[in-house]
């Protein structure tokens, strides 16, 4: 026996005494690689773990910078390397834990072109992404590359995974989602919040259903066409069994594609990035709209201030002498705003991003209230151009 | 009397005031699923309907389980509800 097998043996060999897995397991581990998507909530303590067992080669991907907001739940970086790629962060992390693993680093954002190709070398690949259209973009490619899917989702106290693609009869998320939520429906940690942990218990959770795959234990049942829900408020746990594979799916079915290349995925998921849905002239820049407040001055201000976002969010911070009416109250409050326009004000709408406020205008402007004008960019774009002091969340 | 337990998670229960279980009573002897459907849409949720229901349907992202098993292994809206059943409607998540 040679020393590094010595040392690996010591290394992994609390998970060797078990008799499910065993060094037979250990070996078929050091011989895999899988592929993390996301290197945040799921994905730090996901490629930890796969990382601690020993699995040969683990790629990280994303194009995202570790953020100081991020680290309550992204437990893998450190403050030390805010600003920097996540995914490098990561690899540090990894190495600092277990040096014998191999690191691919990949600073790309995902996408329909790029997809197949990162997948190819890896024999699993986890979902630990943050968004709808990633999610459907990473299925396809596994439902057409017949690769396992290990997908995790955490969002406020809840967490949700499962195993796609994974044998003859495993769904794809495809065969469950064949059409996406409307985007109104969709959270996201960042706009809704989430508890440390919630990401952490599912990250671990995709790190050991990976193991029992990638080991290969006969013993195990792998979470394929099963789907656990995990309910952090309540600490309750409870797994559901999911449709079999539909041949008919597009993505996995009998005749399905072969790739995704000009599948068009905006119009599916039925977004675009940056939206703009009023004209120039209703739009104001920060600096603008502080101007013009701070021109009409105090109380007999020309102007009403409208903080459209949630009321959660408007209690963290807030811009002096702006009120606040969520987006969703703004029919029922609808009276407060006409109140104001009657008394000869202006209208001012601002949100955390410049989305929300331009529904809001365009709602406002659909029932008659003028005038009425966006603050583009939002209470970001404000705490750059005016008020450094807003925090950023 | 048919007693039955709805069930929301995933975001689903902001719908019912926070209320992740729900019992509910109907008088028919013998009803379908897509009436609970109808029941929930019209009389436990009091807005935000677009949230549950597009037109008369479940809307995309939303999973729904009989007892624990994926509706499409159980016929969907006409699955007839049995006395105690379980009805579960979880909105699939993105984040991480």
């Amino acid at each position: 026996m040679t020393t590094s097998d010595k040392l690996d043996v010591t290394r992994y060999s609390r998970q060797i005494l078990l008799p499910q897995f065993g060094k037979k397991s250990q070996q078929q581990l050091l011989s895999k690689k899988i592929l993390i998507i996301g290197a945040g909530g799921l994905g730090c303590p996901a490629a930890l773990y796969l990382a601690g067992a020993g699995v040969g080669s683990l790629g990280i991907v994303d194009n995202d910078t570790v953020e100081i907001s991020n680290l309550h739940r992204q437990i893998a970086h450190k403050e030390s390397l805010e600003g920097k790629p996540k995914a490098e962060s990561l690899r540090e992390a990894i190495r600092s834990l277990n040096s014998s693993v191999q690191v691919q680093v990949i600073l790309q954002r995902l996408t329909q072109y790029n997809v197949l190709e990162v997948i190819a070398d890896y024999d699993i690949v986890l979902d630990c992404t943050d968004n709808v259209l990633t999610r459907y973009v990473i299925n396809d490619a596994c439902a057409v590359s017949r690769k396992p899917l290990v997908s995790g989702a955490a969002i406020g106290w809840d967490g949700q995974i499962t195993v796609y693609c994974a044998s003859n009869d495993c769904p794809c998320y495809r065969c469950i989602f064949p059409e996406p939520p409307p985007p109104h429906c969709v959270g996201s940690c960042d706009a809704n919040g989430v508890l440390g942990p919630i990401p952490g218990i599912i990250g671990c959770l995709q790190a050991l259903e990976s193991i029992k795959l990638a080991a290969c234990i006969e013993q195990a049942q792998v979470l394929i066409g099963r789907l656990l829900v995990w309910d952090g408020l309540t600490s309750k746990c409870r797994v559901f069994q999911l449709r079999t594979r539909n041949p008919n799916c597009v993505a996995c079915g009998v005749e399905s594609r072969k790739d995704f290349c000009d599948y068009d995925y905006a119009s599916f998921i039925g977004c675009s990035p940056s939206v703009c849905v009023i004209p120039s002239e209703k739009r104001l820049s920060p600096r603008e709209a502080k101007e013009r407040i701070a021109q009409s001055n105090g109380d007999s201000s020309e102007y009403f201030c409208l903080d459209v976002r949630p009321s959660v969010q408007y209690e963290l911070c807030h811009i002096e002498g702006f009120h606040n009416i969520p987006l969703d109250q703004l029919a029922s409050r609808v009276t407060e705003i006409q109140q104001q326009v009657n008394q000869g004000k202006r209208i001012l709408v601002i949100c955390r991003r410049g989305n929300a406020s331009q529904q809001a205008v365009a709602l406002l402007s659909s029932w008659n209230i003028h005038p009425v004008y966006d603050i583009f960019g939002g209470i970001e774009e404000w705490r750059k151009q005016c008020d450094p002091s807003l925090p950023y969340y | 009397m048919l007693r039955i337990e709805l069930e929301f998670g995933g975001g689903l229960e902001s719908l019912t005031g926070g209320n992740k279980v729900v019992p509910v009573e109907f008088s028919e002897e013998q009803l379908t699923l897509d009436r609970v459907i109808d029941y929930i849409r019209t009389n436990l949720i009091k807005e935000k309907h677009e949230y549950f229901v597009q037109g008369e349907y479940v809307r995309p992202g939303i999973l729904v389980l009989i007892n624990d098993v994926d509706w499409e292994l159980e016929g969907k809206t006409r699955y007839v509800v049995q006395q105690g059943d379980r009805i579960t409607f979880i909105s699939t998540l993105h984040g991480g």
